[in-house]
């Protein structure tokens, strides 16, 4: 890994069309600006592997076990709702 | 054209049917063509993939939940969404097997472009709920 030092407000340069900039830091956090193109989506990494790991469990379900789910849902025993993420 | 899965067989689609997701959809990053598959009279439909015969989701709208999202222009920007009319929003629905309740991805939803056919996850930040997620009147927003 590539490992930079930067003081606040300075940045760095990913290619010619990704900066990152320092803006601020405390004891511990760093606040960083991006600026990149527009089609280039950024997350937060623990945010991004949370969500992989809820798609793939997900991915998961089997015709036979979704129309259970459907016949527990028409017959009205689904509870109190969905559960919500 | 011909897509192999393995709940539904051997189906047959037409090109035009194709969602192509540029970025995957993340856990799934190397599949990049999906179908949206009808199932009886809805809410629920199936998001097939085209590459991976085993890789599905079962996925409704988040209307059917009184739900409704306001997408910010940056995830409009990565459909190449023009026209507000051409977006489609789905959530991924799961199944709690000890609890035999359904899950709706509330905070991961799906954003359809329907002219380009593009698809993106928008996983929300915490601080994008509120502002881009209305729940139902009566929920004061629980998300957690």
């Amino acid at each position: 890994m590539l490992i930079l030092t930067r003081k606040p407000g300075e940045s760095i340069l990913i290619g010619d069309d990704i900066e990152v900039t320092i803006t601020s830091i405390d004891q511990n956090k760093v606040r960083v600006g991006i600026k990149g193109p527009a089609h280039i989506p950024i997350y937060r990494e623990e945010l991004y592997r949370r969500i992989q790991k809820e798609n793939r469990a997900a991915a998961l379900i089997g015709k036979d076990e979704f129309e259970s789910l459907l016949d527990i849902y028409s017959s009205g025993r689904q509870g109190d709702g969905p559960d919500r993420q | 054209m011909q897509v192999n899965t393995t709940r539904f067989g051997k189906i047959e689609i037409a090109e035009k049917e194709l969602i192509t997701f540029p970025w995957g959809i993340p856990g799934f990053e190397e599949l990049k063509s999906y179908v949206l598959l009808e199932y009886k009279n809805g809410p629920f439909q199936w998001l097939q993939s085209v590459e991976e015969p085993s890789v599905a989701f079962v996925v409704c709208a988040p209307d059917f939940l009184g739900m409704a999202y306001s997408a910010p222009d940056a995830k409009k920007n990565l459909i190449n969404l023009e026209h507000d009319e051409d977006l489609v929003v789905l959530n991924i629905v799961s199944f709690n097997r000890a609890q035999g309740a359904i899950r709706f991805h509330v905070k991961s939803p799906l954003l359809f472009n329907v002219a380009s056919r593009i698809g993106y996850q928008w996983t929300m930040e915490a601080d994008e709920l509120k502002g881009h997620l209305t729940m139902p009147s009566g929920d004061p927003g629980r998300t957690e």
